[in-house]
């Protein structure tokens, strides 16, 4: 089964209902949110969790969705004109939760923590055939969450994530691809998974 | 029976020292490697200390237009590549690349330099490391299977965990995966993110005794950087005589936890262990020695300790440990392959290093970690553990080549 789920810049992505804690959408970007919803959707539907591997690849970020943009804009121009300033202006500008936004393994840890899944996994960045090399390299006949997760530039967010193992994925035309995965996801949500 | 995989090259460049006889050298002495941050203005920032990389004992200091991890990536696979003629024996497409980097570069003084700050013109300033990785690997004419991890701290334990996989598998017969990772957060912004998380050692009289692991007065990290890449291969295809162990366990779990937080309880730091050393086809009485996360994080520590006691029961407290970090600081996506060097150093030399700056032990951890000089004992089997940020968790068993 596969889930996938594009949100326009202005729209708001549903996750408060997966939240153990209220407190932790703070730390969510719009890819973690995207990630979130589109596996939590696929694991209340197949009843996958626990144990199960989730293997996913986030993309390229595109800084106007994070905090150090903010960063960079504050500081940037001290920083031409007296680097030391930057200190000052630039620890103005960054909140705490920047960090955890931009990190690039904080979407699947919170998928792991929201839907309680504590199997083995990997990050791994933009190409598909990456994210499928984790996939194909598992234990055959295990069931295996296989996911990925973008924001763009204005601010939209997609994720896709599927339920399959890594039998089915031996032939599958995107091994090798340099193609960003979540256009994996995305043909795989229009044509099932291969 | 599942094939055997071992490692025969390697190629580093990490605060200890450039190439294997320096690095070799400085876990033998336990030489700090920390210091005042040298390659940016730091003068100004609340703490103060890294681990960088140096050349001829100074900080490599490079213009901020270029991405520290990847010239250390570089080196490391420069050296690799010099080392030993066996890569080119491997056709091209069976020659893979697998490496755990860090979070991409943004050049902020390309940013200031600019002028204007538009969305889309940031880009320009933000060096993708899935790019300058696949340049080089196709440069060094490694033409096959490719993945860059980023689950951070734990990125290039994965990494080497894939090589192990992806050899084992039918098709691994005739193949080399070069494996490791790279990065650098000694830079502007990253430091200051890691600063504000409150994750950074406040013991700034002296930097390069800042990173303290399992010490009662540890207190936070140091940001530590650079590269290590191995060749790794099937026994069978491996160059005669140049094995310097075998890679033969591999697990990864998550805390499902805490986003701030490791889980206290240490039970999927357990878990991951326990499957890796089952992977090994050992039991965890076969293990002789624990090379630890260890970042001297106030919370980091104590989780790894209650880890060890689901590991190895009553003898959790006999078996020797050690933490690069205390000596090189935590080279984040780096950590795990940086780190693997001082375990085949240990297989090698029959000997559990020095953890740099371990004085005081901390009651509530009440592990062995070695000081003074290194422990000489017969090892076998070394597990290796590490620990990310949001509770993702990755274990390696590697064992003296001959066992």
């Amino acid at each position: 089964m596969v889930v996938f789920n594009s949100y326009g810049p202005e729209m708001k992505i549903p996750v408060e209902h997966l939240l153990p804690d209220r407190k932790i959408v703070k730390y969510m970007s719009r890819e973690a949110r995207a990630a979130l919803a589109t596996a939590g959707a696929l694991v209340r539907e197949t009843g996958a969790g626990g144990r199960t591997p989730v293997y996913y690849s986030t993309d390229l970020a595109e800084f106007e969705n994070y905090q150090v943009m903010a960063t960079a804009r504050e500081s940037a121009g001290v920083y031409a004109e007296a680097p030391e300033e930057f200190v000052t202006r630039g620890l103005g500008a960054v909140t705490p939760l920047y960090q955890f936004r931009i990190l690039q393994n904080t979407p699947l840890s919170l998928i792991s923590i929201c839907l309680r899944l504590t199997g083995e996994h990997a990050v791994t960045y933009v190409q598909a055939g990456s994210l499928l090399l984790h996939a194909l390299c598992h234990q055959p006949g295990e069931p295996l969450l296989v996911g990925a997760g973008r924001t763009h530039l204005d601010g939209t967010a997609e994720a896709g994530f599927a339920l399959t193992e890594c039998g089915r994925l031996g032939s599958s035309r995107w091994l090798g691809s340099r193609e960003p995965a979540v256009e994996m996801l995305r043909a795989w949500a229009r044509e099932g998974v291969s | 029976m599942k094939p055997r995989v071992v490692i025969w090259g390697v190629g580093i460049d990490c605060p200890a020292g450039t190439g294997w006889e320096e690095v070799a050298a400085s876990v033998a002495t336990a030489r700090r490697a920390t210091g005042p941050v040298s390659n940016f203005d730091a003068s100004r920032f609340p703490p103060n200390a890294a681990g960088e990389v140096k050349r001829n004992g100074e900080v490599e200091r490079l213009s901020t237009s270029i991405d520290r991890k990847a010239v250390f990536l570089e080196e490391a696979l420069r050296q690799l590549a010099q080392s030993s003629s066996a890569l080119a024996a491997f056709p091209p497409e069976k020659r893979h690349f697998f490496v755990g980097m860090g979070l991409d570069y943004l050049d902020i003084a390309g940013v200031a330099k600019a002028g204007e700050y538009p969305p889309e013109g940031m880009i320009q300033f933000l060096h993708g490391s899935v790019n300058s990785a696949r340049e080089m690997s196709q440069r060094y004419g490694i033409l096959g299977d490719f993945s860059v991890n980023v689950t951070a701290c734990v990125a290039s334990t994965q990494a080497l965990g894939l090589a192990l996989r992806r050899l084992r598998q039918e098709g691994g017969a005739g193949s080399v995966v070069i494996a490791g990772g790279a990065d650098s957060m000694v830079n502007p912004v990253h430091y200051i993110g890691f600063h504000k998380l409150g994750a950074l050692s406040g013991r700034m009289e002296d930097p390069s005794r800042a990173s303290r692991p399992f010490d009662v007065t540890r207190s936070g990290l140091v940001l530590g950087e650079g590269a290590a890449l191995y060749a790794l291969s099937r026994l069978d295809d491996a160059p005669e005589g140049a094995v310097l162990g075998e890679l033969a366990g591999y697990a990864s779990t998550m805390d499902a936890y805490m986003l701030t937080d490791p889980d206290p309880t240490g039970a999927q730091v357990a878990r991951a262990a326990l499957a890796a050393i089952e992977d090994a086809g050992l039991t965890p009485n076969a293990i002789d020695c624990v090379h630890l996360h260890g970042t001297s994080t106030p919370k980091n520590d104590p989780a790894e300790g209650a880890a060890m006691k689901l590991i190895f029961g009553e003898r959790f407290s006999e078996i020797p440990v050690y933490s690069m970090k205390g000596q090189v600081g935590h080279t984040i996506s780096a950590c795990g392959a940086i780190e693997l060097a001082s375990i085949l150093w240990s297989l090698a030399n029959q000997a559990v290093p020095v953890t740099v700056n371990f004085e005081e032990a901390d009651p509530a951890i009440p592990l062995r970690v070695v000081r003074g000089a290194p422990l000489p004992m017969r090892i076998d089997n070394i597990l290796k553990l590490n620990a990310a940020f949001g509770g993702q968790n990755a274990a390696l068993v590697v064992k003296r080549y001959g066992t």
